[in-house]
């Protein structure tokens, strides 16, 4: 039995147990004198650490009993501990997922270590978008206009990890924009690629729009250190969506179309289509354990549904993330889910190439 | 400027934030003092409390619950020979010897009064720096980090005791143990066996509560005494007083370390793990005469306590104002910075600049009260020296199993304590120094992915043009022969001391350690030699060096052996076993009857059979204790999820 069987398995029992009489769920779902555990699988501290928290403070209100809530960080594993931690867990309704699922790069991992999440009773969640920064001086050149962007041949771009979403796609877009590009990657974080870009060890980064509006923006672009260039929007028929918060950058889409005069299409471009439809789409993904009664599934969608339209929770996120927090409805997670499931072996292909690019 | 100053005190000053203060600075010091728990557990608890708080109070409680940490994690250090937290690891060197002395109150006196002053030392450096730290921090580049880190690497000669090659070979140990996992980039981890738990690497906490804590622990209920081995009334220039006088008369080495402290706690990823070996390294570098580091030296306690302390204040220059948090406890607070609606960057100096200066007074105020207190206190914690060990190991092993339990809850991280208590033991028996273990450890990674970065980022030539690079790299190639020197001299003078870190001991067991590592280090290589160019060549270059220390070590071990008689393999090899025997079968009991269960059943046999304690009453009310503070401290308080049993 290998690790993907053992941990369906392991899954099936409690829903076997379940099955077999102990909670027909439902009208019975009462959480009162109960303490819940939204498990995430980051170091405390860091934005899932904090909107988890967030959660956790508010979700409690919306549920059957009100039960206290509380946030229990699960770090380690690449992520992966927290992830299967839930997914093994009980599908009792007193451990949730609150988790950076990184389900569209994960597609490539060993089988062992994939992780069904559309077994997961999936509950909602958050996007993020984020928005690529380069230096206004780079080796002497000044860069303060994407046209002067654009006469760049080479340019270093800064990354955490080969098979990091945001990493592949800049290295897309790069290629797509026709700029020479050398990957600096290894670095523990967005904001160890910050020091990195402020002391010139690397021209260009993409760093999530909470960090762009918070730090970028007043510490970089206002000073003149760096000029934004443009964002990956979500798909849409032909384009990509606008986002309000980031008004007066272009999307991708519009960067392209406006600096080459042409849409970008191809491989490189699907690519990025596919990561921020799912990698951004769905950046933390809030769910159940497998086997979790319908009911008591519908019991915490609503109540997650209920909470982010609360001001308390909405306030405190948008501290956090620098703007509003972009909700994921239970709808849309499942089709991301599903898209994810779906990918087609080409782009998963070029994925793999680009990995390959930057593993040293 | 000073109105700013007043401002900021004026905040602190204000009703409620003064109570939250000296709550902050009370859990810090329980934090501190109980090994495993440290500034991140704390700053979790708390962090959830401070949603609905104004800033000011928030912070107060926040940071005076943090500042005081590496004050208090002196009396584990001094008193149980295990680390209370990463900062304080050092202190155990020279601390633990004069707690074994009867002289733990000087140790502790000695620590308080440099914290304190540290601590104070490093807020006012904040102070002074955070409108020109950002040059100061950008300054140096991931070249400039390699070769700090690699200098970090060279303190080896200072910890290694009486056989540099055995140094060699211990940092080599660590070296290696920090290539577990993730390589810097490339997506195929390393030696990780197929264990997600070793994806990200080993954990610090862990192989150092192994490492120190559980085999100190197994040597003190060997030695069937207290920990002091000289009766209290007999402990001489042992007392409070006498620390405080050695404080201040090493006062420039304290100045030299919290100097050495505040740069390198404003470097993002230094942290105090590596500032306080650095600082021991410093202090038994400069020092004239050398024998007694190992042995209880105070300016071995003096040094690292020093500048963990200033640490802590530096450590919060870059995340204020560059956004930039260097440790997992400033990541905690800059989050809670960012809840708050504070953005870290200029604006902590000009619109927000009251709220930063009242987080100096709160490291300050923090700083004083906590060493205040534990000064009075002082007295009663050194006792614990004089009473019998026994009562001391089972509620410190289940501090340490806690702690494991609290850094990753998976059953893996209490397999990774044991696996590592055996192995501190064992080098312990074989004469193998175990700080350079630890140094290689906390340094490889580092020196790793800043020479990576470096080789991305820069071209050769590039390395030449910077002065920065060009400076420390002649500190390097004069430390090296200055440390190379020194290291054969401080071996002379420390060979006699069969109590001290790597001293010489039965020979064939060093042979069979050394064959031991010889295997798996050719293991490691023969693994590598598979991976892309940059996740094979720090593993290459450890284990082609690791191969060649041991395989010295080996043959100077056997012509020792086969020249003189040698004593016994390891002491006392039953108790060992039984020792090390009730704590593998807690940890398998574990998954069945619950890890409270398993915990407290373990102190019942443990001091029942091992510690034959009586009265009866006695034992049970002890155990009761135990399974009273896993409820009421760690299941209720601190929300740690336990593993439900799989019996029932």
């Amino acid at each position: 039995m290998n690790a993907r069987e053992f941990i369906r398995v392991a899954a099936f029992m409690p829903t076997l147990t379940l099955g077999l009489g102990t909670l027909p769920a439902s009208a019975q779902v009462d959480f009162s004198g109960e303490t819940i555990e939204i498990v995430y699988n980051t170091g405390p501290g860091g934005a899932v650490a904090l909107t988890a928290q967030l959660v956790a403070q508010n979700l409690g209100r919306y549920l059957p009993g009100t039960p206290e809530v509380i946030a229990v960080p699960m770090p380690g594993g690449a992520l992966l501990r927290g992830i299967q931690h839930v997914y093994n867990s009980e599908p009792d309704g007193l451990t949730l997922g609150w988790l950076a699922w990184g389900g569209s790069t994960r597609v490539l991992d060993d089988p062992a270590l994939q992780v069904p999440y559309h077994e997961m009773g999936i509950l909602g969640g958050l996007a993020t978008q984020w928005v690529t920064h380069v230096r206004t001086e780079i080796d002497g050149t000044e860069v303060t206009t994407p046209e002067a962007f654009m006469a760049l041949s080479a340019v270093r771009a800064g990354g955490i990890a080969p098979n990091t979403s945001t990493d592949i796609r800049t290295a897309a877009a790069l290629d797509i924009l026709g700029i020479g590009n050398t990957y600096v990657g290894g670095h523990t974080g967005g904001a160890d690629v910050l020091a990195a870009l402020r002391r010139g060890e690397v021209d260009l980064r993409s760093g999530t729009i909470s960090n762009y509006l918070t730090t970028v923006v007043p510490e970089l672009v206002e000073t003149g250190e760096s000029i934004p260039l443009f964002y990956w929007g979500l798909p849409t028929e032909g384009g990509e969506e606008a986002t309000p918060a980031l008004d007066g950058i272009p999307t991708f889409h519009a960067f392209v179309t406006e600096q080459t005069g042409a849409s970008p299409d191809g491989p490189s471009y699907d690519v990025i289509r596919y990561l921020t439809r799912t990698a951004d789409g769905l950046a933390w993904l809030f769910a159940l354990p497998p086997g979790a009664a319908q009911d008591m599934q519908d019991v915490f969608a609503d109540a997650y549904a209920q909470m982010v339209t609360d001001p308390a929770f909405t306030e405190g996120a948008a501290r956090v993330l620098g703007t509003s927090p972009e909700v994921v409805s239970r709808e849309t997670a499942i089709e991301i889910i599903a898209d994810v499931q779906n990918v087609t072996p080409d782009i998963l292909d070029t994925m793999r190439s680009y990995i390959e690019r930057h593993s040293r | 400027m000073i109105d700013s100053i007043l401002a900021g005190f004026a905040l602190i000053a204000q009703w409620p934030t003064p109570l939250y203060l000296v709550a902050g600075v009370l859990i810090g010091i329980w934090l501190g003092a109980v090994p495993g728990l440290g500034g991140v557990t704390g700053l979790v608890l708390v962090l959830p409390f401070t949603f609905s708080m104004e800033p000011a109070p928030a912070f107060a409680l926040m940071l005076g619950m943090f500042a005081p940490i590496t004050t208090a994690d002196t009396l584990s250090s001094v008193l149980l020979g295990t680390p209370g937290t990463a900062g304080s690891q050092a202190t155990v060197l020279d601390g633990y010897p004069l707690a074994k002395k009867g002289q733990a109150e000087r140790a502790l006196g000695a620590a308080y009064t440099v914290s304190a002053f540290g601590g104070v030392f490093g807020a006012l450096m904040l102070l002074l720096f955070l409108p020109i730290a950002m040059p100061l921090i950008m300054l140096l580049g991931t070249p400039d980090f390699f070769l700090l880190a690699l200098l970090g690497l060279l303190m080896v000669g200072s910890v290694s005791g009486p056989s540099l090659a055995k140094g060699m070979g211990a940092a080599a140990i660590g070296l290696l143990m920090s290539q577990v996992g993730f390589p810097v980039s490339s997506p195929a981890p390393r030696y990780w066996f197929g264990e997600i738990s070793l994806m990200d690497g080993l954990p610090l906490v862990p192989v150092v509560l192994g490492l120190f804590g559980v085999a100190e622990m197994l040597r003190l209920s060997l030695r069937d005494s207290s920990i002091s081995a000289v009766p209290r009334e007999q402990a001489e220039g042992g007392r409070l007083i006498d620390g405080i006088r050695d404080a201040f008369h090493h006062r420039w080495l304290a100045f030299r370390c919290a100097m050495l402290g505040t740069y390198l706690g404003m470097l993002p990823g230094i942290g105090n793990a590596v500032a306080d070996w650095i600082a021991y390294g410093h202090a038994v570098q400069s020092a004239k005469d050398k024998s007694q580091f190992g042995k209880g030296d105070i300016r071995g306690v003096i040094a690292p306590e020093s500048t963990n302390n200033a640490v802590i204040g530096a450590a919060l220059i870059p995340t204020l104002t560059l956004g930039i948090p260097g440790t997992g406890a400033m990541a905690i607070l800059l989050g809670a910075m960012l809840i708050h609606g504070l953005t870290p960057g200029r604006m902590m100096l000009t619109e927000h600049l009251d709220l930063t200066i009242s987080m100096i007074w709160t490291i300050v105020i923090a700083n004083v009260l906590a060493a205040g207190l534990l000064m009075i206190w002082g007295r009663q914690f050194a006792r614990a020296a004089f009473i019998s060990g026994h009562y001391i190991v089972p509620a410190v092993l289940m501090f340490l199993f806690m702690g494991a339990w609290l850094f990753a809850a998976d059953l893996s991280s209490w397999y990774l304590l044991l696996a590592f208590g055996v192995l501190g033991w064992l080098m312990g028996e074989a004469g193998w120094p175990r700080p350079p273990l630890v140094l290689g450890f906390v340094l490889g990674k580092i020196m790793e992915q800043s020479a990576i970065l470096a080789l991305q980022s820069y071209a050769l030539a590039d390395f030449m043009t910077r002065p920065q690079t060009l400076i420390l790299i002649a500190c390097v190639v004069l430390f090296l022969g200055y440390s190379a020197w020194s290291a054969l001299r401080t071996a002379k003078a420390l060979g006699d001391n069969p109590a001290q870190e790597g001293a010489v001991r039965n020979a064939w067991l060093s042979v069979g350690f050394g064959l031991a590592m010889l295997a798996i280090f050719g293991w490691a290589l023969s693994e590598a030699l598979d991976w892309t160019l940059f996740a094979r060549t720090m593993p290459m270059i450890i284990t082609i060096s690791g191969i060649a220390i041991f395989l010295f070590t080996i043959t100077t071990d056997f012509r020792r052996g086969l020249r003189a008689a040698q004593g016994p393999l390891i002491e006392a090899p039953m108790k060992t076993v039984v020792f090390f025997g009730l704590l593998l079968a807690m940890v398998l009991g574990a998954w069945w009857v619950g890890q409270m269960v398993a915990m407290t059943a373990f102190v019942l046999i443990y001091l029942l059979v091992v510690g034959r304690v009586r009265p009866l009453w006695g034992v049970a009310l002890y155990s009761l204790g135990v399974f009273c503070v896993l409820y009421g401290l760690y299941a209720e308080v601190l929300n740690v999820r336990f593993l439900r049993a799989h019996l029932w």
